[in-house]
């Protein structure tokens, strides 16, 4: 399967990836150069977005959470190590980060570890979100396919939103995933193929439902309503 | 990976990636027959593209630079607020402190001085337990993310 895949191209092997350019700009925020750590944020604020308002769902707060990870990363700068790839640390951070604001706001529980749950690798631990929260759609125009789009998001679990985030809001290669999240290309394919599945029966339901309520309204004589 | 669920067949991968546009051009003409004689495959590549539109929909546009900076500038906004109010209680106490302390050490009667110390102290129990309750409630407070 792993030969099927693209390979970069070859104006690509001269360019630095994603990946190589998070780590190098982060080494020279270790050595003091703020500047590298304006273009860092600037690089990653899109994609860190995405990810915790998958976790998060409003966008405001997927704002200040990204924001505040940014601030952790800066604080420990001392801390990351020379070798060591940039952006699944940050993933961490951010994700860390996120969890700690929905505990705090009782919106997640720690799953056990000895119940692994769909989503999640098997014996580690993972979080259960457990909002009523209104989603990422709430403030905003958004058409009845979108908001079913969202309650079908908001009833799965945190690692399968994620992966469903960077690939299809920010749209990065199996390639760029596979370094964001620092796991092997073949893992991402099957976590997300999962993590699909499980959006794509939710969503049926979720639209199923729109489509009854549509019809039912259609249904209602012009002088009741 | 959950081990309870089944693993997906090579057919349903070759269709995740050759949808997501991630299949070397060999493989995706390769795939593009397979998918002509497998109807299936062609149903799932078709799903897939569905979902990635839809997805493409809900996601809406990401934040622009201004509302970077002013996230940017609410943080700063909030961390002065918070200093403030904590110099303000700090300075509160000093000068409570300090005045009951003057009061003590002055020439007044002393029904006088109990009086304005007990004034003193309940205003600050008062205060101390509005505080408190406050803090208590605010994470239950629908009305804290009212957008005017």
């Amino acid at each position: 399967m792993k030969d099927s895949l693209k390979k970069p191209e070859p104006s690509e092997y001269g360019a630095p990836s994603m990946h190589c350019e998070a780590t190098r700009l982060m080494l020279a925020v270790k050595s003091g150069d703020a500047a590298a750590f304006d273009e860092l944020v600037t690089s990653l604020r899109g994609m860190s977005f995405h990810v915790a308002r998958s976790l998060v769902g409003s966008r405001e707060d997927a704002m200040e959470l990204s924001q505040e990870a940014f601030f952790k990363v800066y604080r420990a700068r001392e801390t990351f190590k020379e070798g060591e790839p940039f952006l699944p640390w940050f993933h961490r951070i951010l994700r860390n980060t996120c969890f700690s604001f929905l505990r705090d706001k009782g919106r997640a529980r720690e799953v056990s570890v000895s119940a692994p749950r769909a989503g999640t690798e098997d014996g580690e631990g993972d979080w259960e979100l457990v909002d009523d929260e209104p989603g990422p759609e709430a403030g905003l125009e958004v058409s009845e396919r979108a908001s079913a789009f969202w309650k079908a998001f908001k009833t799965l679990a945190p690692r399968d939103r994620e992966i469903i985030a960077l690939r299809h809001f920010k749209e990065l290669s199996y390639r760029d995933i596979a370094g964001h999240l620092g796991i092997p290309e073949g893992t991402v394919m099957s976590r997300l193929f999962h993590a699909r599945k499980r959006l794509r029966e939710c969503l049926s339901n979720e639209l199923a439902a729109e489509i009854d309520v549509a019809q039912d309204q259609a249904q209602v004589p012009r002088g009741t309503r | 990976m959950n081990t309870s669920e089944k693993p997906p067949t090579e057919g349903e991968l070759l269709a995740m990636a050759y949808a997501d546009g991630e299949l070397a051009p060999d493989a995706a003409r390769a795939f593009e027959e397979r998918a002509r004689r497998e109807p299936t495959l062609a149903r799932e590549v078709a799903d897939l593209r569905r979902l990635q539109v839809l997805a493409r929909e809900a996601a809406g546009p990401e934040p622009m630079d201004s509302e970077w900076e002013r996230i940017a500038a609410s943080g700063a906004h909030r961390a002065s607020l918070g200093l403030g109010f904590a110099l303000l209680l700090v300075g509160v106490i000093g000068v409570g402190s300090w005045a009951t302390f003057e009061l003590w050490r002055a020439d007044v009667l002393l029904g006088a001085k109990v009086a304005i110390s007990a004034f003193l102290a309940g205003f600050l129990i008062l205060l101390a337990q509005a505080i408190r309750a406050r803090m208590r409630t605010l994470p239950y407070d629908s009305y804290t993310k009212v957008r005017r």
